[in-house]
C-alpha cells in the first residue's frame, strides 16, 4: 500500500485574514492519497474542502496562508518548495480541475490553441506533437475531434467542462484535484462528466481527489471519503464503510439530508443552525451546537481523530464514534420545534 | 433531548472567500479607506464651514472698499487686496458661498432631470427605450457654451440663469448612468419578487431599483460639482459672469488686467483648484466604496 | 395539437390549457430595415396541465424546458402569448390591471436565489411588511408587526423579534429562504410557484426548508408548483410530477408512476442518469447522444427524436399527441406504452 502512496497530507493548517481577523479555514487536516485512487472530500460551503485543494497546490489568493503542515510528494513537501520548484510540479505531476473553468476559457482562442499554450508552457513539443496529445485527449474525455477546432462559446457547457478535463491531463500529471466538477450542470451533462471521470481513472489509473457536496457522485465515483466540517475532519473511510455505517454524527445526518429518485421514500433530516465562526475556532467539538449527542466534554475539548480499526481505515472524529447512538441520533429528527432554522 | 437552539449567527460564514466575512462592509468603512477621499471629504466640509461662517470672518462684506488699493498680502489683508480696495480674502470667503451654491444648483438640478429622465426609458424599455435614448443624443448636441452667450445676451449677465442652462445642459450623464441602472436592477430577483407581491411601478422604480442605484448617480454629481465651479470659473473669467455676485471667477476676471499683482490671480485659483479636486476625489471614494467586488464577497 | 377532452385532476386550482410563451428578440435599426426577420424562441409550447387543491406538482426539467418561464406566467410576472389560464374559475390572462393585482394575493412566487430575493436595503421587516401595504391590509387588532412575528414563526424563525430589525446580509442562505417563504404566505394565498427554492442550498439545509414547506402546505392549505431540476428533490416533495423537454410537456403523472414506470423515453433517459447516494447500487448508465437543442432551432416532429434511442420515422414527421395511459398517467410519445413496459425495440443508435 505505501509504495502507491501519492500524497500525503500532515497537519495542514491555512488560514485567511480578512481585516484584522484570521479566519482558521483548515485546522489540522491529514489525508492521503494513492495511486489509483479517488478519494472524495465532501463537505458543506464553507468548510475549507476548496481552500485544501488550493493549498495543496499552493495557489492561495493574497489573505491566504499556510500556517503549518506538510505535503509530501514524491519525496518533497510541497508546503515548503520554492516557487520555482513548484514549476516543475504544477501541471505535470498535481493539476487541478477549477470550480467554474469551463467558463472561464480564452475567449478569443479556438480550444487547440488553448490546450497547444498550456502544452508549450510546460513541455518543449512541436505543434504537430502537441495535436496528437490533444487529440488523444479529446478521445480519452468523449470530444470528438472536431471539435478541436471550435472556439469555448461554440461547445455546451458539459462540452467545455470535458476540455477543461483534458486540460488537467496535457501534462500527464500522476494526482488531479477535482473541485466541484459536476455542479452547475444539468442531470444528463452531469453524468456524462462523471462518465468521463471515471474513463480517466480506469485507463490511466491516476490518483484523484474529488471535491464536492454532493454525496451521491461520491456514492459512484470515490474509493475513499473524508469528510470535512469547520475546517476539521471529522470522518474518513472506505465509501462502503461510511455509506454503511457512519460513525460521524454530522456524516449520518448528511447522509440521512440527501433525497434519492430509489430506494424506500424517508423523512430527510434537517440540521438546525450553521457551521461556527472561523475567525473563533471553537475549544470543543465544532458540531456540538447542533448535535443532538452532545454532551460537556464535547462542548469543552475537541475529540481527536480516533481509528475504530486497526489500520486506519476508519477515523472519526467524535466521543460516540461508532456507537449505535450515532446513527439513531437522527431517526428522531423530524420537523423539529424552538431554534432558528437553518 | 434533541432540539438544539441555535444562536443567529450573525456572521456570514456560508462561504469563507477571502475579503469577505461579513457580507458586506459599511458604505461609510470602505470611504474611508481611501484617504484621498478622506482628504476630499474634510476640504469639502471645510469649504461648508467657511460658506457658512463667512459673515463671522468677512463681517465686512466681499465689497467693503479699504484704504489699501492693490497691495500685497499683508497681517491686515493676508490675501492682499484688488484695485478697488476690495479685500480678496474676503471675496474668497463669501465667494465660497457662490461657488457652493452654483455646484450644488448645477448637480442638483441635472440630478433630477437625469434620474427622472433616465429611469423611464430604464423601466419601460422596448420602444420607449428607443425614443428617450435618441433625445438624449439631441440633447447632447447642444452647445453649452453658445447657449449660455445666449443667454446672457437676451437677459444680461445672471448667474442663476446660467445655473439653469448649464444643469439643464449637463443632465444626460446622469440620465444614461441612471438607465443603466435601471435596466440591470430590475431584473434583479428582489425586484421581481417585489413585483409579484403586487407592488405598483412607482413602488418598485422608487423603492427598489432607485435606492439601490444611485451610488453611481451620486458619485457623477460629486464630479459635475467640480466641473460646474470650474464652468463659472471660466465664465467669469471671460465676463460672463454676474458682477453682482463676486465669486471667484470674478475676482480671476479682474486679476485679468493686473498680472504682476499675482495675489489677485493666485488665492482664487487656489481655492478653485482645491475644492475642484476634493470633489473629484470625494467622486472617486464613492466609486471605490459603490464597486462591490471591493466591498467583501457580493 | 391535442387538447386534453377532460381534465387531469378532478376540480383542478388551476388549469392550464395550450399556453404558450414566446419571446421576440429585440432587432437592431439596421436589421428592421433591411427586413430581417426576427428569430423567436418559444419557451413555452402547448402545454396542458391541472393542478388539484391542495397538491404539489413537479415541474421537472433540464436548461432550456421551459419550466421557469411557465412559473413566471402561472405567476402573473408574464402574460402567456396565447393558450388560457384558469385559476378557481377565473380565466387569468383576461383580467384587467387591477383584478390581477387582487389576484396577486392568492398566488404568489418564491424564487430560487436566497441571496437576491430580498432586497439588501430593506430590514427583514419591511421586507415582509410590504404585501401589507401593497394590498392595504388593516394595521388594525392584529397589527402589521403582529403578522410578520407570526409569519416568521411559521417558518421556524425563532424567536421572531430577534429577525425583524435585521438586515438580509446577516442571515445565512438557508435563513433568507425561509424569509421568503414567509413573505409569499403573509397574504394567505392559495398557490405558491416556488421556482427552484432550495438548488442554491447545501443539502442539510435544503431538507428543513423541504420539510418545512411540505408542513406549511397542510397548515394553511397551500397548493404548490415546485419547479427543479433535481429528481430527487421532486420525488420528496411531489404528488405529481410533471416533466418538461423543450418547451414542452412530455409526461405527467403521480410520483411513483412517473418515477418507477416512466412512459417517455426522456423521462427514462434523465431518471437514469441520476447518480444515487448508495455506493452498492450499481446504476446503469444510459448513453445518450447529443445535448439539448437550442430552442430557437427545435427539431421538427417529436422535440426529442434526434436523441431518442426509440426513434421511427413517424418522430421525424408528426408531432406526438398525449397518450393517456392508467390512472391521469400522460405522456407524449408515439410509442408510449410500449416504452412504458420495455417492449419496444430500441433502435441501433451510433453515439455521437
Amino acid at each position: 500500500m505505501e509504495d502507491r502512496l501519492l500524497l500525503d497530507l500532515q497537519k495542514l493548517e491555512t488560514r485567511y485574514s480578512v481585516g484584522r481577523a484570521d479566519v482558521h479555514a483548515v485546522r489540522d487536516v491529514s489525508l492521503k492519497v494513492h495511486r489509483g485512487e479517488t478519494l472524495g472530500l465532501v463537505g458543506e460551503s464553507g468548510c475549507g474542502k476548496s481552500t485544501l485543494g488550493y493549498s495543496i497546490l499552493r495557489i492561495l489568493p493574497e489573505n491566504g496562508r499556510i500556517v503549518n503542515g506538510h505535503c509530501l510528494m514524491e519525496g518533497s513537501d510541497l508546503l515548503s518548495l520554492s516557487e520555482d520548484e513548484l514549476v516543475n510540479y504544477r501541471w505535470s505531476k498535481l493539476s487541478m480541475i477549477f470550480q467554474g473553468a469551463m467558463n472561464a476559457l480564452n475567449p478569443v482562442l479556438r480550444v487547440d490553441d488553448i490546450l497547444y499554450e498550456i502544452l508549450r508552457a510546460h513541455k518543449d513539443v512541436s505543434r504537430a506533437e502537441a495535436m496528437e496529445r490533444i487529440k488523444e485527449l479529446f478521445d480519452l474525455v468523449g470530444l470528438a475531434r472536431d471539435h478541436m477546432t471550435s472556439y469555448a462559446h461554440e461547445l455546451s457547457g458539459g462540452m467545455r467542462q470535458r476540455v477543461v478535463i483534458a486540460m488537467s491531463l496535457l501534462c500527464n500529471p500522476s494526482l488531479i484535484i477535482a473541485d466541484e466538477p459536476t455542479t452547475a450542470f444539468d442531470v444528463v451533462v452531469q453524468d456524462q462528466i462523471l462518465a468521463a471521470l471515471e474513463g480517466i481513472q480506469d485507463k490511466l489509473g491516476i490518483g484523484m481527489m474529488l471535491i464536492t457536496h454532493d454525496i451521491a457522485v461520491i456514492a459512484e465515483t470515490c474509493d475513499r471519503v473524508a469528510v470535512m466540517y469547520a475546517g476539521q475532519i471529522v470522518e474518513q473511510s472506505s465509501t462502503e464503510a461510511i455509506f454503511h455505517a457512519p460513525a460521524h454524527p454530522y456524516t449520518a445526518a448528511m447522509l440521512n439530508s440527501f433525497p434519492s429518485v430509489r430506494g424506500p421514500a424517508r423523512c430527510l433530516v434537517s440540521l438546525r443552525g450553521a457551521p461556527p465562526d472561523l475567525t473563533n475556532p471553537p475549544l470543543g467539538c465544532a458540531f456540538a451546537p447542533r448535535c443532538p449527542l452532545a454532551v460537556e466534554q464535547c462542548r469543552e475539548a475537541n475529540p481527536p481523530l480516533e481509528d475504530l480499526t486497526t489500520d486506519a481505515q476508519h477515523l472519526a472524529r467524535c466521543y460516540f464514534a461508532g456507537s449505535d447512538a450515532v446513527t439513531e441520533a437522527w431517526s428522531a429528527e423530524e420537523s423539529q420545534t424552538g431554534g432558528a432554522g437553518g | 433531548m434533541a432540539a438544539q437552539v441555535d444562536q443567529v449567527q450573525s456572521q456570514f460564514v456560508e462561504s469563507i472567500a477571502p475579503g469577505g466575512m461579513g457580507r458586506t462592509r459599511s458604505f461609510w468603512r470602505v470611504f474611508a479607506e481611501k484617504k484621498t477621499a478622506l482628504f476630499g471629504l474634510v476640504v469639502m466640509l471645510l469649504a461648508i464651514a467657511v460658506a457658512l461662517a463667512a459673515p463671522l470672518l468677512a463681517p465686512q462684506g466681499p465689497t467693503h472698499l479699504y484704504d489699501a488699493l492693490l497691495s500685497p498680502p499683508s497681517s491686515q489683508h493676508p490675501f492682499g487686496t484688488d484695485p478697488l480696495g476690495r479685500d480678496v480674502m474676503s471675496g474668497i470667503v463669501w465667494g465660497t458661498r457662490i461657488s457652493l451654491l452654483f455646484a450644488v444648483g448645477v448637480a442638483g438640478l441635472s440630478l433630477l432631470i437625469g434620474v427622472l429622465l433616465g429611469a423611464i426609458p430604464g423601466y419601460y424599455g422596448g420602444r420607449v427605450d428607443d425614443l428617450f435614448s435618441r433625445f438624449f443624443e439631441v440633447f447632447l448636441m447642444i452647445p453649452r457654451f453658445f447657449l449660455i452667450i445666449l443667454v446672457v445676451a437676451v437677459f444680461g449677465q445672471n448667474i442663476i440663469f446660467t445655473a439653469i442652462v448649464v444643469g439643464m445642459t449637463s443632465w444626460v450623464t446622469n440620465a444614461r448612468l441612471t438607465r443603466a441602472q435601471v435596466l440591470t436592477i430590475k431584473e434583479r430577483t428582489f425586484v421581481k419578487a417585489s413585483m409579484a407581491t403586487g407592488a405598483s411601478h412607482a413602488r418598485v422604480l422608487f423603492r427598489h431599483i432607485l435606492p439601490n442605484g444611485l451610488y453611481p448617480v451620486i458619485a457623477n454629481s460629486s464630479l459635475e460639482m467640480a466641473g460646474a465651479i470650474i464652468i463659472e470659473a471660466a465664465l467669469s473669467f471671460l465676463g460672463l459672469g454676474d458682477s453682482n455676485h463676486l465669486s471667484w471667477g470674478q475676482l480671476l476676471f479682474s486679476a485679468q488686467l493686473h498680472i504682476h499683482s499675482w495675489w489677485l490671480a493666485l488665492f482664487p485659483g487656489l481655492a478653485i483648484t482645491l475644492l475642484v479636486f476634493a470633489f473629484n476625489l470625494i467622486g472617486d471614494g464613492i466609486s471605490y466604496a459603490f464597486n462591490p467586488r471591493l466591498r467583501g464577497r457580493g | 395539437m391535442t387538447t386534453l377532452s377532460r381534465t387531469m385532476v378532478p376540480e383542478p386550482l388551476m388549469s392550464i390549457r395550450a399556453a404558450e410563451k414566446s419571446y421576440r428578440l429585440r432587432m437592431g435599426f439596421m436589421a428592421s430595415l433591411m427586413g430581417k426577420r426576427v428569430p423567436e424562441i418559444r419557451a413555452v409550447e402547448d402545454v396542458d396541465l391541472d393542478i388539484g387543491k391542495g397538491e404539489v406538482v413537479a415541474l421537472a426539467g433540464e436548461s432550456g424546458s421551459g419550466k421557469t418561464t411557465l412559473g413566471k406566467v402561472l405567476s402573473l410576472l408574464e402574460p402567456p402569448t396565447s393558450g388560457s389560464i384558469w385559476f378557481d374559475g377565473l380565466q387569468l390572462e383576461t383580467l384587467s390591471g387591477r383584478e390581477k393585482r387582487r389576484m396577486r394575493r392568492r398566488i404568489q412566487m418564491i424564487f430560487q436565489d436566497p441571496y437576491e430575493s430580498l432586497d439588501p436595503r430593506f430590514t427583514i421587516f419591511q421586507t415582509l411588511h410590504e404585501p401589507l401595504i401593497v394590498h392595504g391590509i388593516k394595521d388594525g387588532g392584529v397589527t402589521h408587526r403582529d403578522m410578520t412575528r407570526d409569519v416568521l414563526d411559521r417558518v421556524e424563525l425563532r424567536p421572531p423579534e430577534d429577525f425583524l430589525d435585521r438586515y438580509p446580509h446577516e442571515l445565512s442562505g438557508g435563513q433568507r429562504q425561509r424569509v421568503a417563504v414567509a413573505r409569499a404566505i403573509i397574504l394567505h394565498p392559495d398557490f405558491i410557484v416556488a421556482d427552484e427554492p432550495v438548488s442554491m442550498m447545501d443539502a442539510s439545509v435544503r431538507a428543513g426548508v423541504m420539510n418545512m414547506m411540505l408542513r406549511l402546505k397542510n397548515q394553511l392549505s397551500l397548493t404548490y408548483l415546485f419547479i427543479t431540476h433535481d429528481l430527487a428533490v421532486a420525488r420528496y416533495m411531489a404528488d405529481r410530477i410533471a416533466i418538461m423537454y423543450l418547451g414542452e410537456l412530455v409526461e405527467v403523472g403521480n410520483t411513483d408512476t412517473v418515477i418507477n414506470q416512466p412512459a417517455h423515453p426522456y423521462t427514462q433517459i434523465l431518471l437514469s442518469a441520476v447518480p444515487i447516494p448508495d455506493p452498492t447500487y450499481g446504476r446503469k448508465r444510459v448513453a445518450v447522444p447529443g445535448e439539448i437543442p437550442s430552442p430557437t432551432d427545435k427539431p421538427s416532429g417529436c422535440r426529442f427524436h434526434p436523441r431518442c434511442p426509440y426513434t421511427e420515422d413517424i418522430c421525424r414527421h408528426r408531432r406526438p399527441g398525449i397518450v393517456p395511459l392508467v390512472d391521469g398517467h400522460l405522456a407524449r410519445c408515439h410509442f408510449a406504452l410500449g416504452v412504458q413496459g420495455g417492449n419496444k425495440t430500441k433502435k441501433d443508435r451510433s453515439a455521437g
